[in-house]
């Protein structure tokens, strides 16, 4: 039995999940309750620096039309300002990229629903990234307008007052100054996989790759007197896969403390450890999407776009020749030849699939997999991927509900009983964020790793469940950092 | 086919002695040039997926769309659209293939028939009314929804599969034999909903005497009215419930030791969407508390939705009017009469007249400057009086300033009124709010029996399969 009388049937088990779903929601219902703080002045800046961002990557796109043409898109834009276009108009951009500069020209392009344009969406314009720097720039200013838009501009006016003193009349903590906090609500019952959803605001896509991205993360803060403490778990899919699929090298390699993407290079490639470490981002960079694109059903197309954008669209580097869709076709085959039990549980995944018309986690948790009685290809095959990654996302997330349950139970009976500040901020996937007392941030710490780690071990026979260790690391901060 | 505004037409495909007529919504690229209604890639969905799953061919069914014209491809087709096709064409195809069971698939062929909710409704067969006569009609997704939102299949699946067995008891009951309604729920368990208000310590203990004691689940829901809590309902049993009025101090304190003693004695509190009640019912005193949330089974269970009215149809064949659609229209007299006070004090205040005089010194007519809130206040009375489906109340928000309705909230003394519960007549109140914590619990003990059949999984074969 784990915590809360939880058990690892292996089969559909309703029951069981509906105990499991039950048990971290006071700690959620706090977390809603307290909200987190956030520093208004510092996302006041992150929006005027987004602001001034977007106008030069705005002049940096509107150079990119030719002389020629200058006039009829300055008729076109029907600004008030002196820009030559609105490239927050998607026709305009549309007629920019695919009209004017001929990108993508002879290619097969999506396009909007309405079918009159040629669609400007972020997944077609991240596959005509290598295509000309312009692209680069639109999919840079469209980040920041969303960065400012959804965040900067708009936290602050989201965020609630909990003004100074003793039992705050939102919710009841002693406030040593006026704090303004954001009040998110955690959805439980959104996603396939088990996962929590977050809503007004959504502090779950906050895109933590760009540093404004990450700027606008370290809006969020501790209240004087105590700090953050983020604790997540440490690659926990690609350790689930090991485990719920038997995966013998990998498992070896989290035994050993490994890296498994340089072990994944290095199987592939033929190659030493020496090798992978002089050119990473030949060999190390693609086994880790692959790693990675494997857990999530990743297609050998995907996983071309992934590298294109992420390894060398984004970084500025151009694209190698080696790198085209038959290389990771072949590199995909080799992956599955080098690790050959996953091969093996994504069939069994498809097998349940078609004969229960469901997949399900260790924990008994259910996805539906309707997909498979379609008569169109593509529509099985994306339910199959989807089929093969739920038991992996679907256990990963009954950790983290696990282990919230489980450290919101120390957090009452160990901590606020000595009158030690010690509140839930917030859940991100993989990451549990509290807010404590600065002296005592380093011990709790370490106490909220240990429970994260040792999540899969029967708490009456002390037996670990798990094959492969489960690493949970934590990090003490003032402002919500990666 | 012909059509009178001179469109390029896709006319209905089938034979004309159907029993069964499905109507889709428009047609697309392909149907433009086979001249058939569903025959793209949803039509292939359609006819090989969905159908067989009710047991029914295509050569069997009469398939029609919506709108018929092609111009309409890639574009959702509009009123107008609608209007125009459905006048013409549909009409005389329901006249000439005069179907027994019509299959409305998709919002669009939905919008025929006022008071189609899909979301609560899709795949359960009705008696309705379509151009003046009476039909079957099977409201359902459209088979496209599948392929762009592919966990909508399970929906579809499950739809047409239930409805293919309804077609065979249909049959069977056609012989007079069967009395309920085939697969689907029917809301005949109780002639009488024993709904009463608490007025007082006797009552409560009473409901709980005549439960037998304290029962192992207990439907409980909480109703606020603003910001204010209202009241709380409490079901011992299905097919009864109690409502005590937050506002009564002395039998909140009587009703919360009662359900602390049947907490005491292992009872369970059951709770649609938890994370919304708790806090209420923490603040009546209730706290720590051992629940359910039936939101959050119907989640695990995956093929239901998560409201709690669309869950009461689905599974309990309760049909219930909304939150919105009991609260609205009450509500919104109370807005308006709302609305006529501060008109009153706006004419009267902020509105000035500007004596004027001619050159020559002789008064002319003064000038009215009437104040923009007055005009604002005045437009959403109008508004709301020609217009019931008029969101009066976003409107003000919109329209007049925080600091304009700060003010006129202070000379009235009265907040501008919100949309809630509380002006509702009390019969209404109490069948509203008591059915929530009646269905709560029903739903509970149905989730309950369904989880106990569990999913029988033997892979004993699956060596075997995978050798094949």
């Amino acid at each position: 039995m784990l915590y809360g009388g939880i058990k690892l049937p292996g089969c559909p088990d309703f029951e069981n999940v509906r105990k499991l779903d039950l048990l971290p929601m006071p700690a959620l219902m706090e977390m809603m309750k307290y909200g987190f703080a956030i520093d208004r002045d510092h996302m006041h800046v992150i929006g005027d620096k987004l602001a001034v961002e977007m106008a030069e990557l705005k002049l940096e796109i509107c150079s990119y039309i030719p002389e020629s043409k200058l006039e009829e898109f300055i008729a076109k834009s029907n600004l008030d300002d002196d820009s030559a276009m609105n490239v927050d108009s998607n026709q305009q951009l549309c007629e920019l990229l695919f009209n004017t500069l001929n990108i993508g020209h002879g290619r097969e392009l999506k396009r909007t629903k309405s079918g009159t344009h040629i669609s400007t969406g972020r997944r077609q314009l991240e596959k005509l990234r290598i295509d000309h720097p312009v692209i680069g720039k639109v999919l840079n200013y469209r980040e920041c307008a969303k960065l400012k838009n959804t965040y900067a501009d708009n936290l602050p006016s989201m965020a609630v007052l909990h003004p100074a003193g003793r039992n705050c009349n939102i919710c009841g903590l002693h406030h040593h100054a006026d704090t303004y906090r954001i009040h998110t609500q955690i959805l439980s019952t959104r996603t396939a996989t088990g996962r929590y959803a977050s809503k007004d605001p959504n502090l779950q896509n906050i895109p933590i790759r760009s540093l404004l991205g990450a700027a606008i993360r370290a809006g969020f803060v501790a209240t004087p007197g105590c700090v953050l403490l983020s604790v997540d778990y440490s690659q926990i899919e690609l350790r689930m896969l090991a485990f719920v699929a038997c995966v013998k090298k990998l498992i070896e390699v989290f035994l050993h403390n490994g890296d498994p993407h340089t072990v994944t290079a290095m199987e592939a490639f033929g190659i030493t450890e020496a090798q992978v470490n002089a050119d990473k981002i030949r060999y190390r960079n693609p086994s880790k999407n692959v790693n990675f694109a494997v857990v999530f059903g990743e297609t050998a197309l995907g996983l071309f776009e992934q590298l294109v954008a992420d390894s060398y669209g984004k970084a500025g580097i151009p694209v190698p020749e080696w790198l085209t869709l038959e290389w990771c076709e072949e590199f995909l085959r080799k992956w599955f030849d080098i690790y050959t039990e996953v091969r093996e549980y994504m069939e069994l995944q498809a097998y349940r699939s078609y004969r229960y018309g469901m997949v399900w986690d260790m924990v008994g948790r259910i996805r539906l997999v309707p997909e498979v009685k379609s008569v169109h290809k593509r529509i099985v095959a994306a339910g199959l991927r989807q089929a093969g990654n739920m038991p992996i996302q679907g256990l990963a997330s009954e950790l983290i509900k696990l282990a919230i349950a489980e450290i919101q139970e120390f957090v009452i009976t160990e901590v606020r009983s000595q009158g030690i500040h010690c509140i839930p901020l917030l859940t991100v996937h993989d990451e549990v964020i509290y807010e404590i007392d600065e002296s005592w941030g380093g011990v709790i710490k370490e106490i909220v790793e240990g429970i994260m780690g040792n999540v899969l071990i029967d708490k009456d026979t002390g037996e670990d469940y798990c094959t492969v260790p489960i690493k949970a690391e934590g990090k003490i901060m003032q402002r919500w950092e990666k | 086919m012909n059509c009178p505004n001179g469109f390029k037409c896709i006319g209905g495909d089938g034979p004309v002695n159907a029993e069964i007529m499905c109507v889709g919504e428009a047609p697309g690229k392909v149907e433009s040039y086979t001249n058939i209604p569903l025959t793209g890639p949803t039509g292939l969905e359609f006819n090989q997926t969905y159908l067989p799953l009710a047991g029914l061919k295509r050569e069997n069914v009469y398939v029609t769309n919506t709108v018929k014209h092609t111009s309409t491809i890639n574009r959702k087709p509009t009123e107008a659209d609608i209007k125009m096709c459905v006048e013409c064409k549909l009409r005389s195809e329901l006249l000439k293939v005069k179907p027994e069971i019509v299959i409305l698939m998709g919002a669009t062929a939905c919008s025929l028939i006022s008071d189609i909710d899909l979301d609560t409704s899709h795949g359960v067969p009705f008696q309705g009314e379509l151009f003046g006569w009476e039909y079957i009609i099977v409201p359902m997704w459209h088979p496209a929804l599948g392929l762009h939102k592919t966990n909508a299949m399970t929906d579809l699946i499950d739809d047409w599969t239930k409805f293919g067995e309804w077609l065979k008891w249909r049959e069977a009951d056609s012989l007079g034999v069967l009395v309920d309604n085939g697969p689907y729920p029917i809301d005949n368990q109780f002639f009488f909903r024993d709904y009463q208000l608490i007025k007082s310590v006797r009552d409560i203990a009473e409901y709980f005497d005549d439960a037998g004691g304290y029962p192992k689940l207990i439907g409980v829901d909480t109703e606020s009215h603003g910001s204010v809590d209202f009241s709380v309902q409490f079901s011992l049993a299905p097919g009864s419930a109690r409502m005590v009025l937050c506002e009564d101090l002395g039998l909140m304190d009587e009703w919360q030791a009662w359900m602390n003693e049947a907490l005491v004695c292992n009872s369970e509190i059951v709770l649609h969407n938890a994370p919304a009640d708790i806090p209420v019912l923490n603040r009546l005193g209730l706290s720590e508390f051992p629940y359910r949330d039936t939101m959050q089974e119907a989640y695990q269970l995956c093929r239901y939705p998560q409201a709690l009215k669309a869950l009461s149809y689905r599974l309990l064949g309760r049909k219930r009017k909304s939150w919105s659609e009991t609260v609205t229209p009450p509500s919104k007299l109370v807005l308006q009469q709302w609305l006529l006070e501060s008109i009153t004090y706006a004419e009267n205040n902020l509105t000035y007249c500007e004596k004027r005089w001619s050159k020559s010194g002789k008064p002319i007519k003064p000038k009215v400057h009437v104040s923009p809130v007055e005009k604002a206040l005045k437009s959403l009375l109008g508004h709301s009086i020609s217009s019931e489906s008029y969101d009066v109340w976003g409107k003000l928000r919109e329209r007049v300033s925080s600091a304009d309705l700060g003010l006129l909230e202070e000379v009235l003394g009265q907040e501008v009124p919100v949309k809630g519960i509380k002006y509702c007549s009390l019969e209404e109140q109490l069948y509203y709010s008591a059915s929530d914590a009646d269905d709560t619990l029903a739903l509970a003990l149905e989730f309950e029996r369904i989880r106990s059949l569990g999913v029988d999984v033997n892979e004993d074969d699956y060596d075997a399969v995978r050798r094949d």
